[in-house]
C-alpha cells in the first residue's frame, strides 16, 4: 500500500473510531457491548498501519548509521595510529634518557 | 591575549625561543597544516550538539508508548464487562512494549552519533601530544644532570640545555602530531557529511510521523482519543479522572513542543556538520594564519612550561 493510501485508511479509521466511540458509550445502546468489539479491531487496524510505518522509519535511521560506522572505525584506527606515536617517541626518550645516565656513570669511572 | 604572548616570549631568553619558534615555523611550512582555534571550536561545538541530540528521538517515541498505553486504560475503564477491560489493559501494556523495543532501536542508532562526536573529540585534543611530557622531561633532566656531572669531573662550565632540547623535541613532535589529526579530522568529517544528512533526513521523517505534514499525526490522533474518551464518558468519572485528563492534556502538548524542537535540531545538527566540513576544508587565509601561529605560541608556551619545569 502507498503512502498515501495508508494515510487515507488511517483517516476512515479514524473518522469510525470516532464515530463507535460516541455509541459505545450511551449505556443506553443495547449493542454498546458489540460497538466495543468493533472499537478494539479499528484501534489493532490504526495501531498495526502505525506501528509498521514507525518500524519502516527507524529501519532507515538504523541504516544511514550503520554507514557512518565505517568512517568511525577508521578514525578510531587513526586515533590508534596517534597513540602509537606518542608512546614510540616515549619509548625513545626513555631509551635516550637511560642512554645519557649510563654515560654519565660511566664517565665518573673513568 | 596575543600581545602578551609576545611581550612574554621577547621577556626571556630570547634568542633560544625565537630559535625554537623558527624551527616550529619551518616544520609547520612543511606540513600540510594543522586545526586552528575555530576550527577545533567548531568541532566542539557540533560533538556537544551531537551528543544531547541522540536521545531526543528515542524520548519522543517513549513518550508516545506512554501515551498509548494510558488511552488503552481509558478504553479499559468504560468497559462494559471486566473481561474486556483485563484485554484492554493487556493489549495497552503489549502496545508499549512493542513501542518502547522500537524506540530502544532508535536510540542504539542514533547512539552512533555520540561515537562520532566523541572521536571527533578524541582526534582534536591535545591527549596524544601530553602524554609525552614525562619522558621528554625525564630526557631532559638527564641531559641536565650528565652536563653538571661532566662539568663537576672537568672543572668547565657549559650550560645545561637539557631543558632546550626536551622543549624542542616537544615541539618537533606536537606540530607532527597536529598535521596528522588534522588529516584524519578532514578525512572523516568530508566523509561522514553526506551520512550526517542522510541520518538527520532520516530522523526527522520518523518525527514527521508523530507531528507534521505526513498525515499519521500520531500524537494529535492520541490527543484526539484521549478528548473524544473524556467528552463521551470520562467527564462523568471523578474529579481525579478530570485533573488526570488536564495533566495528560498537558503532556501531549509539550511532546508535540519537543517533536517539533527535536526536528528543528535535526535540520541544525545537519547544518552545523556543514559548516564544520567547510571550515575544515577551507584553505588557510590570513586569519588562520594568525591563528595557526597563535597555537604556535600555545606550544611555545607549553614546551617553556617544560623547559622551565626541567630547569627547576
Amino acid at each position: 500500500m502507498a503512502n498515501t493510501e495508508k494515510i487515507a485508511v488511517l483517516k476512515l479509521i479514524r473518522e469510525l473510531k470516532k464515530e463507535v466511540q460516541g455509541l459505545k458509550s450511551d449505556d443506553a445502546n443495547p449493542s454498546a457491548g458489540e460497538l466495543e468489539t468493533v472499537f478494539m479491531i479499528l484501534d489493532d487496524l490504526e495501531d498495526e498501519i502505525i506501528y509498521n510505518a514507525l518500524e519502516e522509519r527507524v529501519q532507515e535511521i538504523e541504516n544511514a548509521s550503520t554507514k557512518l560506522i565505517s568512517v568511525i572505525t577508521e578514525a578510531k584506527n587513526k586515533s590508534a595510529e596517534l597513540d602509537e606515536i606518542a608512546k614510540k617517541i616515549n619509548k625513545v626518550a626513555e631509551v635516550l634518557s637511560k642512554l645519557v645516565d649510563i654515560a654519565s656513570k660511566a664517565a665518573s669511572f673513568i | 591575549m596575543y600581545n602578551q604572548k609576545i611581550k612574554l616570549l621577547k621577556s626571556k631568553d630570547t634568542l633560544q625561543w625565537w630559535f625554537l619558534i623558527l624551527l616550529l615555523s619551518l616544520t609547520l611550512a612543511s606540513c600540510a597544516g594543522i586545526l586552528t582555534k575555530s576550527q577545533l571550536t567548531e568541532i566542539k561545538k557540533f560533538s556537544a550538539a551531537s551528543n544531547a541530540y541522540s536521545e531526543y528521538p528515542g524520548t519522543v517515541m517513549k513518550t508516545h508508548a506512554g501515551l498509548s498505553l494510558n488511552n488503552q486504560l481509558t478504553n479499559a475503564s468504560e468497559s462494559k464487562n471486566g473481561e474486556t477491560a483485563l484485554k484492554n489493559i493487556y493489549k495497552g501494556i503489549e502496545k508499549k512494549n512493542k513501542y518502547n523495543k522500537l524506540a530502544d532501536r532508535a536510540d542504539k542508532a542514533c547512539e552512533i552519533l555520540k561515537s562520532y562526536s566523541s572521536i571527533l573529540q578524541k582526534l582534536s585534543s591535545d591527549q596524544y601530544i601530553n602524554d609525552t611530557q614525562a619522558s621528554l622531561e625525564k630526557l631532559g633532566k638527564s641531559l641536565d644532570k650528565s652536563i653538571g656531572e661532566y662539568n663537576k669531573l672537568s672543572n668547565s662550565s657549559f650550560s645545561t640545555f637539557g631543558g632546550i632540547i626536551a622543549a624542542t623535541l616537544r615541539g618537533v613532535a606536537s606540530i607532527y602530531i597536529k598535521t596528522e589529526q588534522h588529516k584524519a579530522i578532514k578525512k572523516a568529517v568530508n566523509e561522514a557529511d553526506p551520512m550526517i544528512e542522510d541520518l538527520s533526513a532520516s530522523i526527522i521523517k520518523l518525527l514527521d510521523l508523530y507531528v507534521g505534514e505526513d498525515g499519521a499525526q500520531i500524537i494529535q490522533s492520541e490527543k484526539e482519543d484521549l478528548e473524544n474518551w473524556y467528552k463521551d464518558a470520562g467527564h462523568k468519572q471523578p474529579l481525579s479522572t478530570t485533573q488526570w485528563v488536564a495533566k495528560e492534556l498537558e503532556a501531549i502538548d509539550n511532546l508535540i513542543l519537543l517533536v517539533n524542537k527535536s526536528k528543528i535540531a535535526a535540520t541544525n545538527l545537519r547544518d552545523a556538520h556543514k559548516t564544520l566540513l567547510t571550515k575544515i576544508q577551507k584553505k588557510t587565509d590570513l586569519k588562520d594564519s594568525i591563528e595557526i601561529i597563535e597555537i604556535l605560541i600555545d606550544d611555545v608556551e607549553a614546551a617553556k612550561d617544560l623547559k622551565d619545569k626541567i630547569e627547576g
